[in-house]
């Protein structure tokens, strides 16, 4: 795996807190920029979040933020920022006491409440706040991070107000730049396409399409093959979804006959070498394969 | 200030912050009126053993559920290192959050416990002569005792989901660790019967089961601590 990632998965399995959904088996390397991990909590989204932020341990698998396992390691944690399905504050008496204990640790720069449109919050009694009002303060916080090394937001725009949209877009897009991996993870499409550079779609806990402009439409060229095996397929979907000369991975696995697995690429004759290379790799067979301007 | 100082401040905070309320309030009101109670029953059976039979009851049967009460106010449902969560997600190791969690449920647990011990002495003592020394002797064995249960407790809660290991522990407590050979040893209720002049666990002697319930409070604390993670 390449050490510039920020955030790596390796075949990662676990739940979260609150059962909602699990991952099974993922595996990814999440570069510096934004990306939008599209599915519902039951998917596994929520248990995405958890295991990134440290909330969880995985079950199986890693998950490494700058090489470290943010369970384990509290530094790692400290450059973490997260927004939660569940949002767990501090017991602390008021918004500002919890804000001014964060400034004090040296955790966060800045008026973050202010800067991002939740200024009528600092006041506030925390134990006062409604769950959006809490998810609020938590993204702000989260935004507000000093040098984050990744950001974990569950669902940023849902079930979180009040918050200026447009500040927490551009605060966004300012830390990815700055070198963050910043993880959306949503069940929104409209907001993953908003927010994201890249797109990954989360299924059933699996990740079953990877890319940096999500899939295209249908005048985007592909390279199609049809595995014999949904468990072949997905590994094979899981591998090429590593690679940067692919715009976008997909993965669809049929009730009967053989699973499909599809990519997109500006260029489709090196593509074509890079779907080889990865084939040879992962040692699957490959029962047919074309090219089509219409998979939909 | 360290990040360990730090940690510990702000773990004693939250858990302060989740305890000292109405329910505090209703659980020191319950205990305080049972010993009472406790009290003035054993006075009306018998009044020259009533202080002795009286405290034994308060130590055997409250303190343990006020230490358990306690700390189940503190964790909520969840286990200690879930209910650190909200501090070490900010860079804090999750067994530095928990020490202060723990530290303040002690507080609580202690002040609770004394004050039992207070009330139960004073209503079995009556008239009788020899009141302020068994008080203050009472007072601190009620002090450690309150402290090992919220530290055993606490060890409890590190294990199985929701932290519902701690009601293993009080099982324990109540089932097992109540005579005189080498299991209950383990547990605070032999030794603490054998420091009210009961009778000795292991033929310890009555200081050095406190020198045990001191060693199992330290002990047990650091294990849940260390069970709770980084």
């Amino acid at each position: 795996m390449s050490d510039q990632a920020p955030v790596s998965f390796a075949r990662l399995h676990g739940r979260d807190a609150q059962d909602l959904g699990a991952l099974h088996g993922v595996t990814l390397l999440v570069h510096a920029g934004v990306h939008a991990f599209v599915g519902a909590p039951a998917d596994g989204t929520a248990a995405l979040c958890e295991l990134v932020s440290g909330r969880r341990k995985p079950r199986t698998g890693a998950v490494l933020v700058h090489g470290r396992e943010p369970f384990r390691s509290p530094r790692t944690r400290a450059r973490i920022g997260s927004l939660l399905a569940r949002p767990e504050l501090p017991d602390m008496p008021t918004v500002a006491h919890l804000l001014a204990m964060l400034a004090r640790l040296k955790r966060i720069e800045g008026e973050p409440l202010h800067e991002l449109g939740a200024s009528t919050l600092v006041d506030r009694k925390l134990r006062s706040l409604a769950t959006r009002e809490a998810r609020a303060v938590e993204l702000c916080i989260a935004l507000a991070l000093v040098e984050p090394a990744a950001l974990v937001i569950f669902e940023p725009f849902t079930e979180c107000a009040p918050i200026d949209r447009a500040a927490v877009r551009e605060r966004l897009v300012r830390r990815a730049a700055s070198g963050a991996a910043v993880i959306i993870a949503t069940s929104a499409r409209s907001d993953a396409v908003e927010l994201s550079g890249s797109i990954h779609v989360l299924e059933g806990g699996r990740l079953v399409s990877s890319g940096p402009c999500g899939w295209g439409g249908p005048d985007k060229r592909e390279l199609c093959m049809w595995l014999e095996g949904s468990t072949a397929a997905r590994r094979l979907a899981a591998a090429l979804g590593e690679r940067s000369e692919l715009s976008a991975v997909r993965f669809q696995e049929q009730r009967e006959g053989p699973a499909l697995v599809a990519v997109q690429a500006d260029d489709l004759e090196a593509a074509a070498v890079v779907v080889a290379e990865v084939v040879a790799s992962q040692g699957v067979a490959v029962g047919a394969l074309r090219t089509t301007l219409e998979l939909r | 200030m360290s990040s360990f100082a730090t940690g510990m401040r702000l773990g004693a905070r939250m858990g302060a912050a989740r305890l000292f309320g109405r329910p505090l309030l209703i659980l020191a009101l319950l205990a305080l009126s049972t010993s009472a109670v406790v009290a003035m029953s054993e006075r009306d059976r018998e009044l020259l053993a009533a202080p002795s039979r009286a405290l034994g009851v308060v130590l055997a049967w409250i303190l343990p559920l006020v230490c358990f009460a306690i700390v189940s106010l503190v964790l909520g449902r969840a286990r200690l290192d879930e209910c650190a969560w909200p501090i070490a997600k900010y860079g804090i190791a999750r067994r530095v959050v928990s020490l202060g969690l723990i530290a303040c449920s002690m507080l609580a647990a202690t002040l609770v416990g004394v004050a039992s011990v207070l009330v139960t002495l004073s209503l079995s003592y009556a008239r009788m002569p020899g009141l302020w020394r068994d008080l203050v002797t009472s007072s601190w064995i009620a002090a450690l005792g309150a402290c090992a249960y919220v530290a055993l407790f606490a060890l409890g809660a590190g294990f199985l989901r929701l932290g519902r290991g701690r009601w293993a522990a009080l099982a324990f407590d109540f089932l097992i660790a109540g005579g005189t050979g080498a299991v209950a040893a383990a547990g605070p209720r032999a030794h603490l019967r054998s420091l009210l002049g009961g009778a000795p666990v292991l033929e310890l002697s009555q200081p050095q089961s406190s020198v045990w319930l001191l060693a199992m409070t330290i002990g047990f604390a650091l294990l849940a601590a260390m069970r709770a993670g980084d």
